[in-house]
């Protein structure tokens, strides 16, 4: 034996390490990295750069091409392949208008992913700026800002959406400004938190003591102290972000067909789940799977960078 | 403990009141409710006639109140689509959802509070993986195609279970029920989880396992007791879930209850009605944050401090 440890712990701590061996190694290293929805993620994001490459179907079914249109009408309630009468030329299946189920998903993540990039990149600037605000004045702009907030917690957000749906018509623009209207709420909150602690420490004051403007103590000074806890506000954000926008897909008020939204080509199925089950499963599937994965990885980033938040949510 | 009692509820008012603005304010966006009258017969007289009838000739301001006053005394005027009081219409349908939300909460208990205790009891064990998978998979996956998936299994592939509707009796309930209940059992498991854990962490467990009390005892009797705390004021948020939630549940089993109305609302455009669904189910949820606070500031006396 190499070893040079002598005490008799020692050994035995060696040889403990020893016998795990590669496999423990590897479990180790797994349970250390969020590897596996890593790689979920990293798939769906090839998906949705890469649809168009990938699949040559339409993903809407207003192909220009007649012939394609005559062949997608053959296609329709298509078994994905694995079907003893499905065949490679729909891998997951098709709908019932006969568009590949696999490339609508693929577009559908594009969607789902810019949507929330979108939603989320507005959200969190709004609701930093309007906590670091609210944190650092106080006074009436700070309790206008606090009810505001508690009144977006408090009503119903999907019933409020259907409601202003009602009004204005279905379209991308409203859904994605109703929900960066309820979002900035959370990021709000916990970044006054933290303006509220830091504008009293000492660096702060030396600042302004020597002369700093509001503005610079705030993008400098202060900015700097909350980027973390908005970094990881933003990823455990991600997965609820998702489920509220194909939920308002779902009920038909979200992104208006026939872009291929998640929640949409799960509704288009629902009542086939008899004959073609197919057409629900995977998008739900695809829906979870993305989430869980954002999840997931939501988690492990609150526990690297930012455990305090642990207590919160 | 009175200060911060008064000062919950009457924040709480202010904020119904401010969503009944808020309704208000989106109705008259919506544009002139005489339009949803309208037919091939309204004269120009008629159409001034019904102005002079809604108070639309009045401003804003009386309007609302007026409205508001309606709405206090619970009229929220007919139903477009159904041609009866849209309040009438709410009260039939509610005890569906109530029934639905019933069991859906009994799931939620039944399930995430001893998944929850055994996940932290017994740390790394079968149990805590599959209590963990169970909230993992609750928080990922919306709860329509969870309802879908468990569709597909137990009614569709295994026929054990009917899809939804209620003329099967109480097995008609189980489906739907898991569906709605399942998210909030995942955060009532998670949040057991983490509060049982803190607290057997504690001075007084440990004393209380020098004293060589039963394990058994230590968890159920002392530990939980003190890690319910925020659970209990969690369970109250979920009553106030189970609002938006049912809406969901019920369009994918075709439950007749209110979420379905408010749905079918939107469909006829009918205005009235949504505006009552909306205005009463926020004032729940508004209640239902207000009991949450006052419950937890009661049973934890560290929150009124600080």
């Amino acid at each position: 034996m190499t070893t040079r440890v002598t005490t008799d712990q020692g050994v035995r701590f060696r040889n403990l390490e020893s016998r795990r061996g590669l496999g423990w190694a590897v479990y180790r290293f797994i349970r250390e990295w969020p590897l596996i929805p890593l790689a979920i993620l990293v798939l769906f994001l090839v998906f949705a750069i890469f649809a168009d490459v990938i699949s040559g179907y339409d993903s809407t079914g207003n192909d220009p091409d007649p012939d394609r249109t005559a062949s997608q009408l053959h296609d329709r309630l298509a078994p994905p392949m694995w079907y003893p009468e499905g065949s490679s030329a729909h891998l997951l299946g098709a709908d019932a208008l006969g568009r590949d189920i696999m490339t609508r998903i693929m577009h559908g993540t594009r969607i789902s992913l810019m949507f929330v990039g979108i939603v989320l990149s507005a959200g969190a600037v709004a609701g930093t700026s309007l906590g670091l605000i609210s944190g650092w004045y106080g006074g009436v702009v700070d309790e206008v800002i606090q009810r505001a907030i508690e009144l977006l917690i408090a009503l119903p957000f999907i019933l409020v959406a259907l409601v202003v749906v009602i009004v204005w018509s279905q379209s991308l623009q409203l859904i994605i400004i109703l929900l960066v209207i309820f979002s900035w709420g959370g990021f709000a909150r916990q970044v006054r938190a933290e303006t509220l602690q830091l504008r009293n420490m000492d660096y702060v004051s030396l600042a302004r003591v020597a002369g700093a403007s509001t503005p610079r103590l705030l993008s400098r000074h202060v900015f700097p102290g909350v980027i973390n806890t908005v970094m990881v506000l933003i990823s455990l954000n991600v997965g609820g972000l998702i489920i509220t926008e194909s939920i308002l897909s779902y009920l038909g008020v979200g992104i208006p067909p026939p872009t291929p939204a998640w929640g949409v080509m799960v509704n288009d199925g629902k009542n086939y789940l008899t004959d073609a089950p197919w057409i629900s499963l995977f998008p739900a599937l695809a829906i979870t799977l993305t989430v869980m994965a954002f999840n997931f990885l939501g988690d492990w980033l609150r526990d690297r960078f930012d455990p305090r938040l642990r207590q919160l949510i | 403990m009175r200060r911060f009692f008064l000062r919950r509820v009457i924040t709480s008012l202010l904020m119904v009141l401010l969503t009944t603005v808020f309704v208000f304010a989106l109705s008259r966006a919506a544009g002139d409710p005489r339009y949803l009258y309208l037919n091939e017969y309204t004269t120009t007289e008629v159409w001034e006639q019904w102005g002079e009838a809604m108070g639309l000739n009045r401003p804003y301001y009386i309007q609302y109140l007026s409205w508001l006053g309606d709405a206090l005394r619970f009229d929220f005027g007919d139903s477009q689509a159904q041609k009866r009081p849209a309040l009438e219409l709410i009260l039939n349908r509610a005890p569906a959802t109530i029934r639905l939300s019933a069991a859906a909460f009994v799931f939620a208990l039944l399930v995430g509070v001893p998944l929850g205790v055994l996940s932290a009891v017994k740390r790394s064990s079968m149990g805590d993986y599959l209590g963990r998978g169970f909230a993992l998979l609750g928080q990922s996956a919306p709860p329509f195609a969870l309802g879908i998936a468990l569709i597909y299994i137990f009614a569709v592939g295994l026929g054990w279970l009917p899809t939804g509707r209620q003329d099967h009796g109480i097995r008609s309930y189980i489906l739907p029920a898991v569906t709605l209940g399942w998210y909030p059992a995942a955060g009532l498991l998670r949040l057991i989880r983490s509060s049982l854990l803190e607290v057997l962490d504690s001075e007084y467990v440990k004393m209380a396992r020098a004293k060589g009390v039963r394990n058994f005892a230590i968890v159920w009797k002392h530990a939980l007791r003190n890690a319910l705390i925020a659970p209990l004021t969690y369970s109250s948020l979920l009553l106030a879930g189970f609002v938006t939630g049912a809406l969901l549940v019920e369009t994918v089993f075709s439950w007749p209850g209110l979420g379905q109305l408010g749905f079918q609302a939107v469909g006829h455009n009918d205005f009235a009605l949504m505006v009552a669904v909306v205005v009463l189910t926020g004032a729940i949820f508004i209640t239902a944050n207000l009991v949450a606070d006052l419950l937890y500031a009661y049973l934890d006396p560290r929150i009124r401090l600080s």
